[in-house]
C-alpha cells in the first residue's frame, strides 16, 4: 500500500501542451507566432498543402474580441480602420468566405483645419479631386495632374511596400514623390494652404518622419498604395473591427487545417548545420519541422531564438533599430450622448482627421521628439476618429456612443504612466472638440492604449525588411514580424510573402530529393 | 588649455610604447604611419636588418598591431564568432590564426587569438575593428576591449629568437604555449609567433614599463632592431597577404568587386567552412567567386613595383600589389593579383624605369601556399 502511496500520479498535461522531453516530427512547417502575419502565414502554408503547426504561446491577442472600456461601452485594441489590406491575400484565402466582412467600405473623410475651416471629401481617391476643385479652383488642375500621377506611382511601387524590389520608375514628379519632403513636395505643387495640410497630415500620419524630413513624402505614396474592399487609396471600418479581421484569419487557418497550439510556447529555434530543424518549446520538448515561420519581433526570432552564436555580426546590428523618436495614441471615448450639433451627428459614420497648420505639426513633432513638458498643454496634433458604434450599436449603451481616436505625434515612451495618460487624456479632448465642438462635454470615460511607435521612414523599414528577409542565411527559416511591414495596420503582405517563399522551398526540396 | 592633446584631426601618427627606444636606435630616421601609430621602415639599412634576422634574431616594435583583450565566461564563443580561427578549441597559452569575414563571406581582416586564461583572450588584428567586435559581443557574456594604447609590444624574430627571449627571461612556455609571468616584476605575456618565414617570440606588457623590457633586452644579447621594410620581405617570402595593400578590406572596399574571399587570397585554410559556425560562413559557402587570387610572384629582376603590370600570353592578367628585393633570393619577389586563368603560365611583369621593358616571371611557392595547398587535397 505504501508503494502505491508513492506512485507518482501521471502528470496532467494541458491541451495543447506538450510533456517535457518529447519530440514530435512528421510535420512540414512550424508557425510562431499567431498574430495577423503569423495566422496569414500559417493558413497559406496550410492551403498549400504543407502540415502546418502554429505555436500561440500563450498570445490570445488575435481572440480577444471587444473590451469593455467603461460600464456599457466596448472598444476593439488596434487598429480599427483598414486601408492596405493585401488583396492577394484575401483572394488566396477567400476571407470573405471566412468572415471578413466591412460594415462601411469607403469612409468618407472630414478634413479640419486649424483656422475652422472643413473640408469633406469622397471616400474614392479618384473623386478626392472633386473636393479639392470646390476648395481651391487655382490648385484643381494640378491636383488632378498630381492624384493621378501619385496613384499610378503608388500602385507601381506597391512590390516594394510589401518588401520586394523596386520597380523602375520615371519622370520628375515620380522622382519628387520618392526623394521629397512632405512640404517641399506639397509646396512645389500647390498653392492653397488647407490641400497642403491636409496632405501632409495624411502623409505624416502614424510616421516617423518628420514633414520637413527628405523622403518623406514617400509615406503617402505608401498609404494610397493600398487599398480596402477593392479600392485604391480607401479606408474601409471591418465589421468587428480589429478583432473581426482577426477572426476571418483565423477561421481561413481552422479551414486549411492548420494544428493551432495555443498553450506551447516556442523558446528556441533549433539550427543543425546551416538549415532549422525545429523548435525547443518551453516545455522541454522538440517539435521538429523543415520549415519555420517566426511572426514575432525581429528581435526574439533571431537574437533570442536563434542566439547570436549563429547569426551574423551585420545581420545583428539590424535587429536592434534606434528607439522610437515619436509614436502614436491610441484613446477611446464613452459619450454619454449624441453630440449636440447637427453636423456632428452626420458625420458619425464618417472618419474625421485634424489637420493642423504646417506651424502646429512642426510644433507638434518638435515637443514629440524633446517631450511634452509636464502639466503643460501639448501642441494640436493630427487626430484620426472615428464612432465604432455608428457602425455597431452594441458597442455603447442605448444613447450613448463610443469613439476611438488616434492621435499623433506624441513622445514616445516604453511604459504609459500616470503623466503620460493625463497628457494624452487632455490632448484627446482638446482635439476632439475641434472635430465634434461641445463633444468633449459628453465624454464620460476616457482609455488610453499604450503609445504604438511612429512607423520608421519607409525607406529604412524597407532596407531593414529586406535584411531581416535574408534570415541570416539559416535555411527554412522565414521571417515575418512587425519589422517585416512597411508602414502601420492591418496588411498582411509580410506573412503571404513569407508563406509564398516557404512553399517554393519546400517544393526546392521535394524536388531535389 | 584649448587644444586636447589627442588631436583628432591631426595627420600625425601616435607614439607606440616603444618609440622612444625605436628612434633612438633609428639611424636610417625612415618612418612610416600604420593603424596610426608610428612605426620605423628601416633603423639602419634594409638588408642588414634582413639578414641579421635570418641568421640570428632581430626585435621589433608591434606596437602597431591592433589588439583586444576579451573576456568573460562567453569571450571564446563570441571570438568564434566574430572570426574563423577555432578559437574554442584553444588551451591556455595556445594560440590560432583565422580571418575575419564580413556577413558575405568576404575578407574584413587577418587576426590572431590567443589564450591567456580560462577567460581572457587575445585578439591580434592588423585593423582596428571596434564596432564590428562591440556588435560581436552582443547577447554573450563577454566583453571586449581595445587595449593597443595601453600595451607595449614587441617581437623578437629570427633563427635564434628563443634563445635570445630565454637570455632575457621572456621565453615562451613552450613552441607552441605562452607565457604569463613577472620579469622583474613587470607583468609579461610571452607567445610564440610566426612573421611570414620568421618565427619568434611575441612580448606583450605594460606602456609604462615599455622601456624596461627593451633595455633588458638589449642588455642581455643587443638584437638588432627591424623596421618594416625588412618585415615586408619577410612577409612576401612566406605569403603572407596583408589586408588593405595586398586586398581591400571588405569594410572599406568602395566596390564589391575589390573584395575577396578566403581562397581568393590564398588563405582559404584559415576559414574552413566544414567546421564550426562563423561569421559570414553561410555566404561563403555560395559566394560568387571574382575570377582573381593573389600569388607570389619570384622575378627575373632585381627591382619591381607595386602596381606594376603582370602579362600573359594575351595581354595584362593582372598587377603586383606589393614588391620587395629578397637579399636571400637574390631577386624580386611580389604579391600579384592575378586572373586565374593565369595560374601555372607564363607570366612576365612591367618593370620601372624604361617603358615596355619586362622581367620573366614564375609563381613562388610559399609555406602558406603549401597550407592551402594541403586544405584543398583534404577537402577533395
Amino acid at each position: 500500500m505504501a508503494s502505491e502511496a508513492l506512485r507518482e500520479e501521471p502528470p496532467v498535461v494541458p491541451v495543447g501542451k506538450q510533456q517535457p522531453g518529447m519530440i514530435e516530427g512528421g510535420l512540414d512547417a512550424i508557425v510562431i507566432g499567431a498574430n495577423f502575419d503569423g495566422l496569414a502565414a500559417a493558413a497559406l502554408l496550410g492551403k498549400a498543402g504543407l502540415k502546418t503547426v502554429l505555436l500561440a504561446g500563450g498570445d490570445a491577442s488575435s481572440e480577444q474580441g471587444p473590451r469593455e472600456f467603461a460600464p456599457g461601452y466596448f472598444c476593439a485594441d488596434g487598429d480599427q480602420l483598414v486601408d492596405a489590406l493585401d488583396p492577394e491575400l484575401i483572394a488566396a484565402l477567400d476571407l470573405y468566405r471566412h468572415g471578413l466582412a466591412f460594415a462601411a467600405r469607403r469612409l468618407e473623410t472630414v478634413y479640419y483645419f486649424s483656422d475652422g475651416g472643413a473640408l469633406l471629401t469622397d471616400g474614392d481617391l479618384y473623386r478626392l479631386r472633386d473636393a479639392v476643385t470646390a476648395m481651391s479652383e487655382d490648385d484643381a488642375a494640378s491636383f488632378a495632374a498630381f492624384s493621378e500621377a501619385a496613384l499610378d506611382a503608388a500602385r507601381a511601387l506597391r512590390p516594394m511596400f510589401e518588401g520586394g524590389d523596386p520597380p523602375a520608375l520615371n519622370g520628375a514628379l515620380v522622382d519628387r514623390f520618392l526623394h521629397g519632403s512632405v512640404e517641399e513636395t506639397l509646396d512645389g505643387l500647390f498653392t492653397d494652404d488647407h490641400l497642403k495640410e491636409m496632405l501632409a497630415a495624411e502623409a505624416a500620419f502614424r510616421a516617423a518622419a518628420r514633414p520637413s524630413d527628405p523622403y518623406g513624402f514617400l509615406s503617402l505614396i505608401r498609404r494610397w498604395s493600398g487599398e480596402a474592399a477593392g479600392l485604391q487609396g480607401a479606408i474601409a471600418y471591418p465589421e468587428g473591427g480589429s478583432a473581426g479581421v482577426n477572426k476571418a484569419m483565423r477561421r481561413a487557418a481552422q479551414a486549411s487545417r492548420v494544428d493551432f497550439r495555443l498553450a506551447v510556447t516556442a523558446k528556441r529555434v533549433l539550427v543543425e548545420w546551416d538549415s532549422v530543424a525545429g523548435v525547443e518549446t518551453e516545455g522541454g520538448g522538440q517539435i521538429r519541422a523543415p520549415i519555420i515561420v517566426n511572426a514575432l519581433s525581429a528581435e526574439r526570432a533571431f537574437a533570442e531564438m536563434i542566439g547570436p552564436s549563429l547569426i551574423d555580426i551585420e545581420f545583428q546590428a539590424a535587429l536592434t533599430p534606434p528607439p522610437p523618436a515619436v509614436a502614436s495614441a491610441r484613446v477611446h471615448l464613452a459619450l454619454d450622448g449624441v453630440p449636440g450639433d447637427e453636423r456632428t451627428r452626420g458625420n458619425l459614420a464618417r472618419r474625421l482627421v485634424y489637420a493642423p497648420s504646417r506651424i502646429e505639426l512642426r510644433r507638434a513633432y518638435a515637443a514629440a521628439r524633446a517631450g511634452w513638458p509636464a502639466g503643460e498643454a501639448p501642441p494640436p496634433l493630427i487626430m484620426e476618429a472615428i464612432f465604432p458604434s455608428a457602425f455597431e450599436k452594441a458597442l455603447a449603451p442605448e444613447g450613448g456612443h463610443s469613439a476611438s481616436a488616434l492621435l499623433h505625434p506624441v513622445p514616445y515612451v516604453p511604459e504609459a504612466d500616470a503623466n503620460y495618460v493625463a497628457a494624452v487624456e487632455r490632448a484627446a479632448r482638446a482635439a476632439f472638440d475641434k472635430l465634434a465642438p461641445g463633444a468633449a462635454e459628453r465624454i464620460v470615460a476616457v482609455d488610453v492604449a499604450p503609445p504604438e511607435p511612429a512607423a520608421p521612414p519607409v525607406l529604412t523599414a524597407w532596407t531593414r525588411a529586406r535584411a531581416l528577409a535574408g534570415a541570416s542565411g539559416v535555411k527554412g527559416y522565414f521571417f515575418c514580424g512587425p519589422e517585416a511591414q512597411i508602414g502601420r495596420g492591418f496588411i498582411g503582405a509580410a506573412g503571404r510573402r513569407v508563406a509564398q517563399a516557404a512553399i517554393r522551398f519546400s517544393r526546392g526540396k521535394a524536388a531535389a530529393a | 588649455m584649448i587644444f586636447p592633446v589627442d588631436d583628432p584631426v591631426t595627420d600625425d601618427p601616435n607614439p607606440t610604447a616603444l618609440y622612444a627606444a625605436a628612434a633612438s636606435a633609428a639611424s636610417a630616421n625612415s618612418w612610416t604611419s600604420v593603424n596610426g601609430w608610428a612605426v620605423a621602415r628601416a633603423y639602419t639599412s634594409v638588408t642588414e636588418e634582413y639578414e641579421a634576422a635570418l641568421e640570428g634574431a632581430c626585435v621589433a616594435d608591434v606596437g602597431a598591431v591592433t589588439r583586444y583583450a576579451a573576456r568573460g565566461r562567453e569571450a571564446a564563443a563570441m571570438l568564434a564568432r566574430a572570426t574563423t580561427a577555432p578559437v574554442e578549441g584553444l588551451a591556455v597559452g595556445e594560440s590560432a590564426r583565422g580571418l575575419m569575414l564580413d556577413e558575405n563571406g568576404y575578407v574584413a581582416d587577418k587576426i590572431e587569438a590567443a589564450r591567456l586564461g580560462p577567460d581572457l583572450y587575445l585578439l591580434s588584428s592588423s585593423r582596428p575593428h571596434a564596432r564590428r567586435l562591440q556588435l560581436a559581443a552582443r547577447g554573450f557574456d563577454a566583453s571586449i576591449d581595445d587595449i593597443t594604447g595601453q600595451i607595449a609590444a614587441l617581437a623578437i624574430l629570427g633563427a635564434e629568437a628563443r634563445d635570445i627571449a630565454a637570455a632575457a627571461g621572456l621565453d615562451a612556455e613552450s613552441e607552441v604555449l605562452a607565457r604569463q609571468g613577472r620579469v622583474r616584476g613587470v607583468e609579461t605575456s610571452a607567445r610564440p609567433i610566426h612573421f611570414g618565414l620568421l618565427a619568434g617570440i611575441e612580448v606583450i606588457y605594460p606602456r609604462d614599463e615599455a622601456l624596461t623590457l627593451w633595455e633588458r633586452l638589449r642588455r642581455a644579447r643587443a638584437p638588432k632592431p627591424i623596421g618594416l621594410d625588412a618585415l615586408e620581405i619577410f612577409r612576401i617570402e612566406g605569403g603572407a597577404p596583408r589586408p588593405g595593400l595586398d586586398f581591400a578590406i571588405s569594410d572599406e572596399a568602395a566596390d564589391d568587386a575589390d573584395k575577396r574571399l578566403p581562397d581568393e587570397i590564398g588563405l582559404a585554410h584559415l576559414a574552413p567552412a566544414n567546421r564550426a559556425w562563423f561569421n559570414g560562413r553561410r555566404a561563403l559557402v555560395g559566394a560568387p567567386r571574382s575570377g582573381r587570387a593573389l600569388a607570389v610572384l619570384a622575378l627575373d629582376a632585381g627591382e619591381a613595383k607595386a602596381g606594376a603590370a603582370v602579362y600573359g600570353k594575351k595581354g595584362q592578367v593582372g598587377r603586383l600589389t606589393s614588391a620587395a628585393y629578397s637579399p636571400r633570393l637574390k631577386r624580386a619577389v611580389a604579391f600579384a593579383d592575378l586572373s586565374i586563368e593565369a595560374f601555372g603560365k607564363p607570366l612576365e611583369v612591367a618593370l620601372p624605369g624604361e617603358e615596355g621593358k619586362r622581367a620573366a616571371a614564375a609563381i613562388f611557392e610559399t609555406p602558406e601556399n603549401r597550407l592551402a595547398q594541403a586544405f584543398r587535397a583534404a577537402q577533395r
